[in-house]
């Protein structure tokens, strides 16, 4: 077996004056304090977004992160979309459930892979990481790319879905609904997984409530809140789904919580080809927004994803907010990893499923009670954590 | 306007943890969502973005000074609020008194301070304008 | 002594991955290329965790003020002869956040760059054609 020490996305090793991202304070091999620095991928976005025209924003703000950009694209067009007081087709509505929830699917997968790969489990990764091409090649059929698919318009959506396109897709669905089954089996039946993950970096349900987590994170906790349900957009008041959560509070809750949603995507994914609306796919958008304010919400992988527009009536707006649910999970990572071994540290970071864009990888652990550190980087805190806890 | 953007509060700015607390209490919220902050004018909105149980949003308004910037924390009784209290610090100059931690977030360490990007005195050159290659543009007027 | 060295580079360049602050779509593209359906390491190029052994610095992002210190300790940690492949509009010109406040315009802004992947995300398969022409400039001894 070849060497293959990677980590899916690449770690951040940040070495200015001060190099601490995570700075965990340990006794013997406890974590006993953790803090949290962010800011490595700050790039100024918000303002930039002041300068752009609205319909610039939305290819900005696609590129917030490469792994949920529909998410950003749609939301930043939703709440667009109501300052102006449109109303988008309901094909169109249909049609941004049908590439959200593709790309839902293969964030859950991709996150499958990493959760196996941080546990030395890297069979995982590849066979994960090969189904998640299933879903890749199918957002490449309907958008015309894999990555960032340019799917949504001020107004609706660009690209329509013909008669192969659907076929297409659901012969894709229908592998992606058998290869789920095998994932079930492992986070359900696999011991040598479940001993990683099962008790692991518990969140209490009041602790995820009053720290502000989201998705699977807050639902893997027993919070049963999902933008989809509670507050739907796009389509999705009309389509029959099931949250998923589940009580344990532990990595291996999360897990179950990912597993179950990929099935529940497939089903969204069937109703919405069953029960396409005809009709156009976009209505025409004012250059000029009049004034006012909107809010936002998507039920984006990693959870709820909160945008805010204003607009002083110009071409450009005048402010964009964005929180992207990480950010909403992290102040929860802390009670995740108090009390646990530092040997589970890269499972249970792994576990709020961080959006790599904005959370950094140098780690420096120091001994309670005196000054010395020991900084080591993300690759050299995964072997050490499969050495001490063996798959 | 739609249940996701939800209701509009506006209070001062002095009563926002009480507000919130009166809120928590109620057992009514079912996340904070954000805060967003935004200059207008002489003064700084800052917003709460909430979801009510009643699954709609409901936005808390406060106004503070330019002069005077400064407006309870919430972050000592609701821990969400910690993060999305220290990025404001950050961009726009904002001081939550109180805060559970106020160093800085997002900015980077050698970000001058005293300067606020989201602030409409702020202007950053684009990259054409640039006169040092590996340095990033824009200053405060 | 340089033809050995070429000899040993082309037939295996050890690479590192370094993500310079971007929106991870570049990095997933070309993680994808180490997975059975691109599967790279059959041209003989392997994923390295520490700068000094590769040979090959990919990087991605377009940088900002944090990062940019370390992309750079990075470089002059790696060994000669070695390289540089900008992947992605981000790593070529800052991209889509060219501008921007805490932004940088490119890597060329930070170290020389031997080889531009465009895209945005550039596809596994032009990460892997980039890659292919890297090895042969490297085999004629460029």
């Amino acid at each position: 077996m070849s060497e293959r020490m990677i980590l899916p996305i690449g770690p951040q090793h940040p070495l200015l004056k001060e190099p601490i991202h995570f700075k965990f304070t340990i006794e013997g091999e406890l974590i006993v304090e953790a803090e949290i620095r962010m800011g490595y991928n700050h790039r100024g976005i918000e303002k930039a977004a002041e300068e752009r025209t609205y319909l610039q924003d939305l290819y900005l703000t696609e590129r917030i992160c490469g792994i949920c950009s529909h998410v950003h694209a749609t939301n930043f067009a939703q709440a667009t979309e109501e300052i102006m007081g449109l109303q988008i087709p309901p094909r169109a509505a249909y049609l941004r459930v049908v590439v959200g929830e593709l790309e839902r699917i293969h964030s859950h997968l991709l996150w499958l892979g990493v959760a196996g790969h941080e546990v030395g489990y890297d069979t995982l990764f590849m066979v994960s990481w090969r189904d998640r091409e299933i879903a890749q090649d199918l957002l490449e059929i309907i958008t015309g790319n894999r990555v960032n698919y340019g799917m949504n318009t001020l107004g609706g959506v660009r690209k329509d879905l013909d008669a192969e396109q659907i076929d297409q897709t659901r012969k894709g669905l229908q592998e992606l609904a058998e290869r789920t089954l095998y994932y079930g089996n492992v986070v359900s039946n696999e011991t040598t997984f479940i001993a990683r993950v099962a008790n692991v970096g518990v969140l209490p349900k009041e602790v995820a409530y009053s720290s502000g987590a989201v998705g699977p994170t807050a639902r893997g906790s027993g919070l049963d809140y999902d933008v989809r349900k509670h507050l739907p957009y796009a389509a999705y008041g009309e389509i029959p789904f099931e949250v998923v959560t589940s009580p344990r509070g532990d990595v291996l809750g999360r897990a179950l919580v990912r597993v179950g949603e990929l099935l529940e995507s497939v089903k969204i994914i069937r109703y919405c080809l069953d029960h396409l609306p005809d009709g156009p796919i976009a209505v025409k958008a004012p250059r000029k927004v009049p004034v006012g304010e909107a809010v936002s919400r998507y039920e984006a992988p990693r959870g709820e994803c909160i945008h805010y527009v204003r607009s002083n009536g110009s071409d450009k707006p005048s402010r964009v907010k964005v929180r992207a649910p990480t950010m909403g999970n992290l102040a929860s990572i802390r009670h995740c990893l108090l009390n646990q071994q530092v040997a589970d540290i890269p499972i249970i970071l792994a576990a709020i499923d961080p959006c790599f864009s904005c959370t950094d990888r140098t780690v420096m652990l120091v001994k309670e009670g005196t000054r010395e550190a020991e900084v080591m980087g993300w690759e050299e805190l995964r072997l050490r954590s499969i050495a001490r806890r063996p798959i | 306007m739609s249940a996701q953007t939800g209701s509009w509060v506006e209070i001062p700015a002095g009563e926002v943890r009480q507000w919130v607390a009166d809120f928590l209490d109620s057992g009514q919220m079912r996340v904070l969502s954000t805060i967003t902050g935004y200059q207008e004018g002489e003064r700084i909105a800052i917003v709460y973005h909430f979801v009510h149980k009643e699954s709609a949003g409901l936005n808390l308004r406060v106004f503070v000074p330019l002069s005077a910037p400064t407006l309870p924390s919430i972050s000592p009784i609701l821990s969400a609020g910690l993060l999305y209290e220290r990025e404001i610090q950050d961009l726009l100059g904002v001081t939550f008194e109180g805060i559970l931690d106020p160093r800085r977030l997002i900015l980077p360490e050698e970000f001058p301070v005293g300067v606020y990007p989201l602030r409409t005195n702020y202007h950053y050159h684009g990259a054409e304008e640039k006169e040092t290659p590996g340095q990033p543009g824009g200053k405060a007027e | 002594m340089s033809k050995i060295i070429n000899w040993s580079r082309r037939t295996s360049p050890w690479i590192i991955h370094f993500n310079a602050g971007g929106c991870n779509g570049c990095d997933i593209e070309l993680v994808a290329v180490l997975t059975p359906r691109f599967d790279v390491e059959r041209f003989g190029v392997l994923l390295k965790g520490t700068p000094r052994h590769a040979d090959v610095l990919m990087v991605t992002g377009p940088a900002n003020l944090q990062i940019r210190d370390r992309v750079r300790r990075i470089y002059d940690q790696m060994p000669n002869p070695k390289f540089v492949v900008a992947i992605g509009a981000c790593a070529i010109s800052g991209g889509i956040f060219r501008g921007c406040y805490n932004t940088l315009g490119g890597m060329d802004e930070i170290m020389p760059v031997t080889a531009y992947i465009p895209g945005c995300p550039p596809r596994p398969d032009a990460i892997i054609q980039g890659v292919a022409a890297l090895i042969e400039k490297l085999r004629k001894g460029d």
